[in-house]
């Protein structure tokens, strides 16, 4: 009886796949999030995510009936398609850019300046807070602390 | 002393607000000069400096930046210890200037 319950449901699911691509220059697009639902009943949604070659496998869609298949990228038009059936063969589909506008950002710095030195790319900054959160012998010290820079090793007592 | 890349830390200068320090270290290095409560930030640069600026060293140099004195009120703090005693006292001067006096004896 359970083997007969599951066989059902076997039957009534179904494994999608595909390939996103940018439909201007047709290059792969990662991460993009497919969803297919049934367009009737209440069976589960399920969903993917596109690989670096933009292909994705949606596996335990819902089957026996009409899906709906939604595809969304970040910087992407949302894609929608509906089919009676789950497409057997892979899906090919092209989104189209859809430029996301920011809004503007104020940035202001308040109090000291930084010094040149520390706009280095390889400058490790310890500040007051991490100072005082480091161990200490007998007391809080800077030039101590300088050991938790991956640069600098601990000083020889 | 700290050892920037190998390097030995005579080789390593010591700067307080962009000055060098020549003696930056107590107690035969066990301890800095500096007083932690008066540091806002330490910045380790490692390498010679090519980004930011020329520091003259091969391995790389330790900036230390003091903060700034108490604008709101005038504060008095000091400590007592086995290593160290301190007293600082900071304060405003109008409203945009500010002092901050900090002393230790090892």
């Amino acid at each position: 009886m359970t083997g007969t319950a599951l066989l059902i449901v076997a039957m009534q699911q179904a494994t999608l796949s595909g390939v996103v691509r940018d439909s201007v220059d047709l290059e792969p697009i990662a991460y993009a999030q497919v969803t297919v639902t049934a367009t009737a009943g209440e069976a589960a949604a399920a969903a993917g995510v596109s690989d670096r070659y933009g292909a994705f496998v949606v596996p335990g869609a819902p089957g026996g009936g009409a899906v709906r298949v939604e595809v969304a990228a970040f910087g992407y038009a949302l894609w929608t398609r509906t089919y009676e059936t789950p497409p057997s063969e892979p899906i090919r589909v092209l989104l189209s850019p859809a430029p996301i506008g920011l809004e503007g950002l104020e940035v202001s710095v308040a109090g000291r300046a930084g010094d040149p030195i520390s706009l280095s790319r390889d400058a490790f900054i310890i500040d007051s807070v991490l100072l005082r959160t480091l161990p200490t012998i007998l007391e809080t010290d800077v030039l101590r602390a300088t050991a938790v820079s991956p640069s600098a090793s601990a000083p020889s007592d | 002393m700290p050892f920037i890349r190998g390097g030995t830390s005579e080789g390593t200068p010591v700067l307080l607000d962009g000055v060098r320090l020549f003696n930056a270290f107590h107690l035969g290095g066990f301890l800095s000069a500096i007083n932690a409560e008066v540091v806002e930030r330490a910045t380790i640069l490692a390498g010679s400096g090519g980004d930011g600026m020329a520091i003259g060293s091969l391995s790389g140099a330790i900036d230390i930046a003091t903060r700034d004195g108490a604008r709101d009120e005038m504060r008095m703090a000091g400590s007592l210890g086995l290593a160290s005693s301190r007293l600082s006292v900071e304060g405003p001067i109008g409203s945009s200037v500010s002092y901050l006096f900090d002393g230790r004896r090892t």
